[in-house]
């Protein structure tokens, strides 16, 4: 049981943004992908959410995914937290959590209230007087609300200051709690190594190196990576 | 009073619930559906019908019938006409829709005739005497039904989980994909209720007047109007207004969209997968670098294309002297009518096919130059004083037009001007001496010819003013006003960077547009010998739209094939004038949907195939001069800050540029350094700061303008006019913008060129370029203004490490040599650690640290910045 993607190629024209990415996401862990910009990251998430054509493989629990439509994916278990906040701007807190729970909803809220505290103080607000962090929380939750298998979170920490970064990290942390496997692309790499198990690092479109947090951390292997060889 | 007041509001009833119906569909689908009038007739019509003697149902099981009838159709127009076109352009949206309508017109004037008819309904006669003013039950329900269904919508909207699903996809289509709502199933549910509204607002408000066919058109514009007064918002469109900075998932998917629009086909391709534009000639992407031999000639010379037009000069009268000769009265007639409706076509190809608008007021400027022959000719005016009147007139309500909807988006200009033919009609069936709704008769035709017959003569002035209007257009398309057209065609903000006066454009394009349109009108009304308010009418505003879209929007000829296709061959064929209509109607539809390019697409995909292209020279490697010192500022930029609602994408960052620098420009994603770039180069709006270049300040100066004070830019997409030659292209950068030649613009371009290796490719159309050369050619049109200061935005994205070092060499090169002062924005920072004098850091919109890079690359809160903390 888990979400494996295999040989991920991802090209708009005559750009190859992801080249041949394989990885797989266990249930109840964080798995991440870090990389300086223009890596692919993005793109990749946005492949295994079905919004962009890609060749290669996505198997969810054994589901091939690879000819159904975004909706489709959805609906199979698989959940996704764009960059930049992705919510209902004009609808209020409660109601971004209906629109991705469906029928028993309020059951789901009670639940997602408890996990995100901020969600039951705000219920009544509309989505776009939220701050950036609690807006970020509110995707996350809505993402958890129609009770996925997977979350695909795509850059969360960007924009956000560093105190709404430590929100989002919290937030990760609950998510493998609730038995979902989390997949991440995060161009901060040091709030991705405190948080995940597994660490893909993908420079232009490939996955360079793949390790464990604590493989990496403290080394000036990121570094070189991140700010080229100068700064090494 | 009382009694008139309560009346107006029933009919304002009508049209408040048809509004209801639009702004759901574009509210929800953003889809400007223009066959909604005639939903709104096709529902009094089949209520009428059900009531009447054939049937003789009662009203309101008449009205149920109807609604259940008009889902099935509202289905089947859902799925069949909107669907197809929703994910490509509004304007493909409007054009179906439009066909549609036209479509569907002519089926209810088939089945029903064009008598007008009545609806039986017991509450018109149930009569209340108000005042002095009788107002019946049906007024009344008609007045209530708005408010009515307006709550029943809102509490669903609010309170059923489909509704909040119709919601979200409203506000955010994609999340809501991402959400598991089908968002096609939305798109077609707010397709269906839309117009099941506009058919229930004509059951409800049909039994309090007379029904006809054309009742439909009015119905639009005023639905329209409607929603629009109750804040539908900013219809999607406008103006592309650069962003700056945006969230890098936009970004992509920007890039994705602009190359599709381009004809990229993202097909999953096989294994070894380049995937190739369609039908280009593949190019390796190892680029030729290093030397700097010049290869073949100069791909074309001036000279043949002379040839060629002189080719045509000759040719086009020749033929049409011999088709004069060789046909009988009756297909002279219809070729006199092809002729004019071609030749009105072509004057719409300026705006449609060169700026990109769709206009489709074309009828109005059409219409008041027939009405303006006819009356000047008619009362015994020379005939040549009510021809150039014709003209003038015709340019004049293009150019007022164009004047007043010059900051509209899109939909906003097609609709507006839809509305001003509309206005005409109105215009003129009330006016007196205009001749009301029977128009003017006994207009005088144009002197005849001698030795020539009637038809003979018609046919020489028709063909020669399509004759005209061709060669105004070939002309015209050519210089540098109609090149920078096709620019803002290509992307507003492109043409802004180049120095394009986009409004300016506009009024020029379309007041163009009306000179001929207004003279192609006079000829009409010459040869038909009277004029009505149908000159106004949706037979001349679509029939010159499916002409155009069925030759080819880029073909200079296109009108003519166009033309054969929708004019000659149902004539010819003795299809009734119905039946010719539902014909245009079909084929415009089939060409939007199954080949947008038309005909003139189709022949150039094959033309293409068969070209190699020459390969390009290459950047050669700067001379080894010594670093010198850096001259005088060129740039200034002193506190800027750019707001987006509550988000600061940039605060108060402030910088200087000398000239023959490089400034690298580096900072996390969200940083704000595009945000920046665009508030210097006028594309983002500026919430505090100063900008200088050179001595002049240039904050409170336009975009366009700024170039013309010698500051150039990139963009993070390759933007570039695709459908110019590289040449073309360098030409509108290097006059800076301007509609005419500048002295120094010729040279310019050859430098660009030189410069960039591209001079073998300086006729090759931009479309067939490689993506290196591409990216190449928008540095070159940066290039060829002769800039002080350049911007380049990313410009080494989605190239491969030795396509990075031409880059590079290509910077310094003009930077050392001609003191061209650079900011280099850049996510690859070992690029920018060599191409750069210096470097700047930003993060979270402000500017942290500035100085020589490895000094900058050490400090610990650029490390912090990039690798983040947790």
């Amino acid at each position: 049981m888990a979400l494996e993607v295999t040989g991920l190629r991802v090209a708009y024209g005559p750009i190859t943004a992801v080249d041949g990415v394989s990885l797989t996401v266990e249930p109840r862990t964080v798995t991440s992908l870090v990389g300086p910009n223009g890596a692919g990251k993005s793109s990749a998430i946005r492949a295994i959410m079905g919004f962009v054509r890609s060749q290669g493989e996505v198997l969810l629990d054994g589901e091939p995914l690879s000819k159904r439509r975004t909706h489709a994916r959805a609906r199979a278990g698989l959940a996704y937290v764009p960059d930049g906040r992705g919510v209902f701007g004009d609808m209020t807190v409660k109601e971004n959590i209906r629109v991705a729970a469906g029928a028993g909803w309020e059951a789901r809220w009670e639940a997602l209230a408890a996990l995100f505290p901020v969600l039951g103080e705000k219920r009544a607000a509309r989505a776009s007087e939220l701050s950036g962090g609690q807006q970020q929380a509110l995707s996350i939750a809505r993402a958890l609300a129609s009770a996925p298998r997977y979350i695909l979170l795509d850059e969360p920490s960007m924009g956000l200051s560093p105190v709404a970064v430590k929100g989002v990290v919290e937030a990760i942390e609950q998510l493998s709690g609730t038995g979902v496997g989390v997949l991440l692309a995060e161009q901060n790499a040091a709030l991705a190594l405190s948080v995940s198990s597994m660490v893909h690092v993908m420079v232009r479109g490939e996955i360079r190196r793949s390790a464990e947090p604590g493989e990496l951390r403290g080394t000036d292997e990121l570094r070189a990576l991140y700010l080229g060889r100068a700064a090494a | 009073m009382l009694g008139y007041v309560v009346n107006g509001l029933a009919a304002g009833g009508g049209y408040a619930l048809a509004g209801v119906g639009l702004s759901f569909t574009i509210g929800v689908a953003r889809v400007l559906n223009f066959a909604f009038g005639s939903f709104y007739m096709l529902g009094a019509y089949l209520v009428a019908y059900m009531t009447g003697n054939a049937v003789g149902l009662g009203y309101l099981l008449a009205v149920f019938a109807m609604l259940a009838g008009v889902l099935v159709i509202a289905y089947a127009f859902g799925r069949g006409v909107v669907l197809p076109v929703a994910h490509r352009s509004e304007a493909a949206v409007m054009i179906a829709t439009l066909a549609a309508s036209l479509f569907i017109t002519n089926i209810a004037l088939q089945l029903f005739g064009s008598d007008v008819t009545f609806i039986r309904s017991p509450f018109e006669d149930h009569v209340y005497h108000v005042g002095d003013a009788r107002v019946s039950q049906q007024a009344i329900i008609a007045l209530i039904a708005a408010p009515l269904v307006t709550v029943a919508l809102v509490a669903f909207l609010r309170h059923t989980l489909l509704g909040a699903r119709i919601r979200a996809t409203a506000q955010n289509p994609q999340l809501a994909g991402a959400t598991g709502i089908n968002v096609s199933s939305v798109f077609l549910t707010a397709v269906v209720i839309g117009t099941m509204l506009a058919a229930l607002a004509g059951a409800l408000y049909g039994p309090t007047t007379v029904i006809d066919v054309f009742g439909g058109d009015g119905m639009l514009l005023k639905a329209f109007t409607v929603a629009a007064l109750a804040g539908m918002g900013k219809l999607w469109g406008g103006d592309d207004r650069r962003r700056g900075d945006g969230h890098r998932g936009e970004r992509l998917q920007r890039v994705r969209d602009a190359l599709v629009r381009r004809g990229v086909h993202l097909r999953a391709a096989g294994p070894d997968a380049a995937v190739l534009p369609a039908g280009r000639v593949p190019r390796a992407m190892t680029p030729t670098m290093t030397t700097a031999e010049p290869k073949a000639s100069p791909a074309t010379s001036a000279r043949p294309r002379r040839r060629w037009t002189l080719a045509w000069v000759v040719a086009a009268p020749t033929l049409l002297w011999l088709v004069m000769l060789a046909v009988d009265d009756s297909t002279s007639s219809i070729l006199q009518l092809a002729a004019v409706v071609a030749a009105l076509a072509v004057s719409f190809q300026i705006v449609y096919g060169l700026l990109g608008e769709l206009s489709l007021g074309h009828a109005a400027l059409f219409g008041v130059g027939a009405y303006a022959y006819a009356s000047l000719a008619s009362r015994h005016q020379p005939i040549v004083l009510a021809v150039v009147a014709a003209g003038v007139l015709g340019l004049l309500a293009g150019a007022a037009v164009a004047a007043v909807t010059v900051r509209l988006g899109h939909a906003y200009f097609a609709v507006a001007t839809f509305a001003v033919a509309s206005l005409g009609a109105v215009a003129v069936s009330s006016s007196g001496p205009l001749g009301r709704e029977q128009g003017i008769i006994g207009v005088p035709a144009f002197p005849g010819l001698p030795g020539l017959s009637q038809p003979q003569t018609q046919l020489i002035y028709t063909g020669g003013v399509l004759l005209l209007c061709l060669a105004c257009l070939a002309l015209f398309r050519r210089t540098r006003a109609g090149l920078a057209l096709e620019t803002v065609r290509a992307d507003a903000a492109l043409a802004r960077a180049l120095g394009v006066d986009v409004a300016l454009a506009r009024i020029v394009a379309t007041g163009l547009s009306g000179l001929l349109a207004g003279i192609v009108g006079a000829v009409f009304a010459q040869q038909a010998r009277y004029v009505s308010p149908d000159v106004f009418g949706l037979y001349y505003i679509v029939t010159p739209l499916a002409v155009i879209v069925v030759g080819g929007l880029r073909w200079t000829a296109g009108a003519v094939v166009g033309a054969v296709v929708v004019v000659v061959v149902p004539q010819l064929v003795g299809l009734s004038p119905i039946a010719n209509q539902i014909f245009a109607a079909v084929v415009l539809f089939a060409v939007v949907v199954l080949a947008p390019e038309g005909v003139a697409g189709a022949l150039a995909r094959i033309g293409r195939r068969e070209r190699a292209l020459p390969t390009s020279l290459g950047v050669a490697a700067p001379p080894d001069a010594p670093p010198g010192e850096p001259g005088e500022v060129v740039l200034k930029a002193d506190g800027v800050t750019v707001r987006f609602g509550a988000l600061t994408a940039a605060a108060d960052v402030s910088l200087e540029l000398r000239a023959g620098e490089v400034l690298g420009l580096i900072g996390a994603n969200g940083a704000g350094k595009s945000t920046f770039v665009n508030a210097v180069s006028g594309l983002a709006p500026l919430a505090g700061g100063r900008v200088w270049v050179g001595g002049t300040e240039l904050t409170k100066r336009r975009a366009h303008v700024r170039v013309r004070h010698g500051l150039a830019r990139t963009f993070q997409q390759v933007l570039i006019a695709e459908d110019l030659t590289t040449r073309q292209n360098l030409a509108v950068a290097a006059s800076q913008g301007r509609f005419f030649r500048t002295r120094a613009s010729g040279q310019a371009i050859e430098r660009a060129a030189a410069d960039c290796g591209l001079t073998p490719l300086l006729d090759v159309h931009a479309s067939a370029l490689s993506f290196m050369d591409r990216r190449l050619l928008s540095i070159a049109m940066a290039l060829a203004p002769e800039p002080a200061v350049v911007l380049l935005d990313e410009a080494t994205a989605g190239l491969s490490e030795q396509e990075r070092v031409s880059v590079r060499q290509l910077v310094r090169g003009v930077a050392g040599t001609r003191g061209t002062a650079f900011i280099v924005i850049e996510h690859d920072v070992a690029f920018v650690t060599e191409v750069s004098d210096r470097m700047a850091v930003m993060n979270h919109g402000r500017l942290i640290v500035e100085g020589p890079s490895g000094v900058v690359l050490a400090d610990p809160e650029v490390v912090t910045s990039y690798l983040g903390t947790a």
